[in-house]
């Protein structure tokens, strides 16, 4: 309800006649401005105001109320991941439930978690999809305790039973090959082999060779 | 033609707004400085109105400019001379302050000038003010973080952007400087304090960081001057007798001299003369506007309500004017909260998101950004006198005689210092929310004219600390002092100043990623987005500029982006639970921890039978929180995500109904691997409607890195409305993303100043 001419004028509301008088023409116009911001003021300080007040501030806090949205399923994008009929992948880890699928041989039965040692003569297998480009990526780890037994270690690695590349692993620890791949090594969409033969193995405590420690192993863009 | 341009729409606008300040005032108050600053107040809320119309064209703010102009009827009011007060003495000191100040003004006036170089004002500023022009309003900006600031500037600058373009815009902030300084001069001499007050304008004017800031399209010198103006206001509303008498006499409004003339100004001149005492009814809604204004030329600008409703209602202890000031200042307030609740579903974007949940700003991000604010590169807040008064680490610095502040605290003996001390703690209280210096500028004006107050009654010291002052803060000195990359004005040249030489060869000298807006304006068709990662001045692009962390949408766009672009950031983690096959109407999967990583789902598999059950139309997907973006985590694209917004906390969950019943025996979780703090368990809603417990954790492993993922990084950038990423030469995968164009698909379409822009396929 707004406030009208007809209406008593609300106490303390400025008033026409609270306005200084105007001396010339101009302060008639400064009279009549005066007249309008005080109309103004008088509207604003008006019951509509004091109910319009509470309910801007419910609307306004509307939007802290916890609303559960719920939504369909959106359009599905091409897969990026090979079909799950095949058994193998172009990459394993060693903490993937179907690593075992990937080991040809050479390697420890069971992954320790997110790793796994290679023997002597460790060999994995992968479905190589065809790709624009690709290249080989493993994490290993050569332990301090072997390394101590066998110092540098040179790594042969085999595709597909040709020699692609010997490595030196000259320190300890974590490391990552990588190396590009062109298409002449590889089967593409096709199973391929990797064998990873170290040059230097140690011997564990129940006599079992330790080549190293793989993480993860396989074929990248 | 074109620096005549821009002295008119920066003339035209400060016109304008003394006009409507004028207008507003009637007689209630005599100063330019009041007129002008109020007025600016209006005008910016009548460009809000036109802006939020459409109307946003330079014949309409004309007509809206050449109707005020002549409504105030400014040839009544123009009387020559001095309106018959004495000019000030012609003393050597007088002299001499008078040629410093003409000096420094000289300089940011040719600053302001020249072409627009600043930071903020390159980028946001006068980004979104030439987009509203271009636009002929507002639109919808969600992209932009600050298009949700509350832009009672950006307003004015729309008005003399409109006709002059970028410097038009910081000749008007310029314009507030000298409301501000004269204004405190003025304030000065009403108290008979003179010389306290040239000295303390004299502070201001010369400081360093207000020099630059006042000298570009920035808000923080205006925001000073709508605090001063109305702390003017309030006093002189309390010494017309509206207020209680104790109380105004208390913080000095009620007494004082009013005649002591020691500054050759006399007390007819200025606000409240006596031929005005009385009660001005125009008084109390100009406080209001005033005091909304400021709220609406920045957000840390409410204080100026607070203060101007709390003032008002501790001395007239009446609801009417406490009313009248609240509604004038919520008129100037209400537009911004509107404009956000509508289009942000939040009043206070980007801000308050824990209160108002909302897609557009995560609580994480701004939680890290406040984070930074509170703190900078600072060890400790012990840092911040020496860093925002001589280092310059926080943006620039106030200058080292700023150092003497405390001497100021002296002030505390008089009324008048405790009223500036009330003032500058009100007016400052923001500041530990953002510890920049110039975030020191609003209460700058208090404190410098309660260290003007304690200076002035030592001999010769006030005049000693102003001539120190002029000499550590000139330029070519500032620039001994502060860091490389510490933000301060340099000499312009005035051939650069008046446009006569090409400003481009300006720009690229002062403004190091201009090359790069430069290239995006020239090789991308109009209506293009581009997606960067660093901000550009989009001042000088017309196309839509997306900067990763502006809004929640580039933040997404960014990680797709990013964890393409490094080739180790792919989402290879799996979270797998298992459980006895069992018949569900729906899953749920709960978050139980607390900690700081933000939960994160690539996508989320359901099994049975080791066969991934199909995503039918029926299935209904939700999340809490952020539930906006849960259906990324169910599209079958390991680019895309689910992101919680937030840091874990127990209560989050991802929920899925089937629509139906339907056998399941295991769940997959695929996402990144950096989320080693969360703690899940997953429920599930039986055939029967009761929820129970199917695996209380996941068995973690990790997955393949995708083939093909950044091809599909770039088509789902595309997806999102992007046609361009800009790439610089010092980013970690400027490399990555050169080598390996053809895994991505981009094509190079230029490059400059240290960028490459690649086209999306």
């Amino acid at each position: 309800m707004g406030v009208t001419a007809t209406e008593p004028r609300p106490k303390g509301a400025v008033a026409s006649s609270d306005i200084p008088d105007a001396n010339d023409g101009h302060d008639r116009s400064l009279r009549s401005r005066l007249r309008c911001v005080s109309r103004f003021a008088v509207g604003l300080q008006s019951s509509f105001v004091l109910r319009f007040v509470p309910i801007v501030l419910a609307l306004l806090t509307a939007g802290c109320g916890s609303r559960l949205a719920w939504y369909p399923p959106p359009e599905q994008r091409p897969s990026l991941s090979l079909p799950s009929s095949l058994p193998l992948g172009y990459f394993v880890t060693m903490s993937d439930p179907n690593a075992g699928a990937y080991i040809v041989g050479g390697f420890r039965d069971k992954s320790e978690g997110a790793w796994r040692w290679a023997h002597d003569h460790p060999v994995l297998q992968f479905y190589v999809p065809r790709a624009p480009r690709l290249r080989f990526l493993m994490d290993l780890t050569f332990p301090d305790q072997t390394f101590a037994q066998t110092g540098p270690v040179e790594l042969t690695i085999r595709l597909n039973g040709q020699e692609f590349d010997r490595v030196r692993f000259a320190q300890p620890g974590s490391q990552e090959y990588t190396k590009e791949t062109p298409w002449e090594w590889l089967h593409p969409d096709a199973v391929n082999t990797v064998a990873l033969e170290p040059d230097k193995t140690a011997v564990g405590p129940d006599g079992e060779r330790l080549g190293f420690v793989l993480t993860r192993a396989g074929f990248v863009e | 033609m074109q620096v005549a341009a821009i002295l008119f729409g920066a003339l035209f606008t400060v016109a304008t707004a003394t006009a409507l300040g004028t207008l507003l005032l009637g007689k209630a108050c005599s100063g330019w400085p009041v007129r002008f600053v109020l007025g600016s107040g209006a005008l910016s809320f009548l460009v809000f109105l036109l802006a939020a119309a459409g109307l946003v064209y330079p014949a309409t703010f004309a007509i809206l400019g050449f109707a005020a102009i002549l409504a105030c009827q400014p040839w009544h009011r123009w009387r020559p001379g001095n309106g018959g007060r004495p000019w000030p003495k012609l003393s050597a000191t007088n002299i001499l302050l008078f040629v410093i100040f003409i000096a420094y003004f000289y300089i940011y006036f040719l600053r302001a000038l020249a072409p627009e170089i600043s930071p903020d004002g390159s980028t946001y500023h006068l980004g979104l003010t030439a987009r509203y022009l271009r636009e002929h309003g507002f639109h919808r900006i969600t992209w932009n973080l600050y298009a949700s600031l509350s832009q009672g500037m950006e307003m004015l600058f729309l008005f003399a952007f409109a006709f002059g373009k970028h410097s038009a815009a910081a000749l008007v902030h310029l314009a507030f400087l000298v409301a501000l300084v004269w204004q405190m001069g003025i304030w000065g001499a009403r108290h008979a304090m003179a010389w306290a007050g040239v000295c303390g304008a004299a502070l201001v004017a010369l400081s360093p960081m207000v020099g630059v800031d006042a000298s570009s399209a920035y808000n923080d010198v205006a925001l000073a001057a709508v605090a001063f103006t109305l702390f003017c206001l309030l006093e002189q509303w309390a010494e017309e007798g509206a207020g209680n008498r104790g109380t105004a006499r208390l913080l000095g409004w009620a007494g004082g001299p009013r005649n002591g003339n020691a500054g050759g100004l006399a007390a007819g001149d200025l606000p409240g003369s006596p031929e005005l005492r009385g009660g001005s009814p125009t008084l109390l809604p100009a406080i209001g506007i005033l005091a909304g204004f400021a709220y609406a030329l920045k957000y840390t600008g409410w204080v100026a309500v607070a203060y101007a409703i709390g003032l008002v209602a501790w001395k007239s202890r009446r609801a009417r004017p406490v009313a009248v000031v609240a509604a004038f200042a919520f008129l100037l307030v209400a537009p911004w909260l509107l404009k956000n609740w509508i289009w942000m579903h939040n009043p206070l974007a980007p801000f308050f998101n824990s209160y108002f949940p909302n897609p557009y700003v995560t609580i994480d991000f701004e939680e890290d950004y406040k984070n930074y604010f509170r703190l900078y590169d600072l060890a400790s807040r012990w840092q911040i006198p020496l860093a925002a008064t001589v280092q310059g680490t926080l943006g620039g610095i106030l200058g080292p005689v700023f150092l003497l502040a405390p001497l100021g605290l002296a002030a505390l003996r008089k009324p008048l210092g405790r009223q500036l001390w009330l003032a500058a703690l009100v007016f400052g209280a923001n500041y530990f929310s953002n510890i920049g210096a110039r975030f020191l500028i609003p209460p700058l004006p208090f404190v410098a004219l309660a260290m003007a107050m304690a200076l002035t009654t030592l001999p010769g010291m006030a005049l000693a600390v102003l001539l120190l002052h002029a000499v550590l803060s000139w330029p070519p000195m500032v620039a001994k002092l502060v860091p490389a990359g510490s933000w301060r004005l340099t000499l312009t040249p005035w051939k650069d100043a008046i446009h006569l030489r090409d400003p481009e060869r300006y720009y690229k000298n002062h403004l190091a990623l201009y090359p790069a807006s430069e290239l995006v304006e020239r090789v991308t068709p109009l209506g293009s987005t581009v997606f960067t990662f660093k901000a550009i001045p989009d001042a000088y692009t017309s196309r839509r500029i997306l900067v990763d962390y502006e809004s929640a949408a580039n933040q997404y766009a960014a990680r797709i982006f990013q964890s393409a672009a490094s080739g180790t950031d792919q989402p290879s983690g799996r979270l797998r639970f298992t459980f006895p096959v069992q018949k569900l109407r729906a899953i749920r999967v709960n978050q139980t921890a607390t900690g700081t990583d933000v939960w994160t789902i690539n996508e989320l598999r359901i099994f049975s039978g080791g066969r991934e059950l199909p995503r039918e139309a029926s299935r209904r997907l939700t999340a809490h929180p952020y539930p906006w973006s849960i259906q990324d985590a169910f599209d079958n694209s390991p680019v895309t995500f689910w992101r919680s917004g937030e840091a874990i906390h127990p209560g989050m969950f991802v929920q899925v109904d089937f629509g139906g019943i339907r056998e399941a025996d295991q769940v997959v979780l695929e996402g990144p691997t950096d989320q080693s703090g969360i703690r899940l368990e997953l429920e599930g809603e039986t055939a029967d409607g009761t929820w129970q417990r199917l695996a209380d954790h996941a068995v973690v492993s990790d997955g393949a890195p995708y083939l093909g993922f950044r091809r599909a990084a770039a088509e789902e950038l595309k997806r999102l409305g992007i046609d361009y990423i800009l790439c610089f030469q010092d980013e970690a995968w400027s490399e990555n993303v050169r080598r390996n164009r053809d895994l991505w698909g981009m094509e190079p379409v230029g490059a400059a100043g240290g960028a490459t822009l690649y086209r999306l396929p």
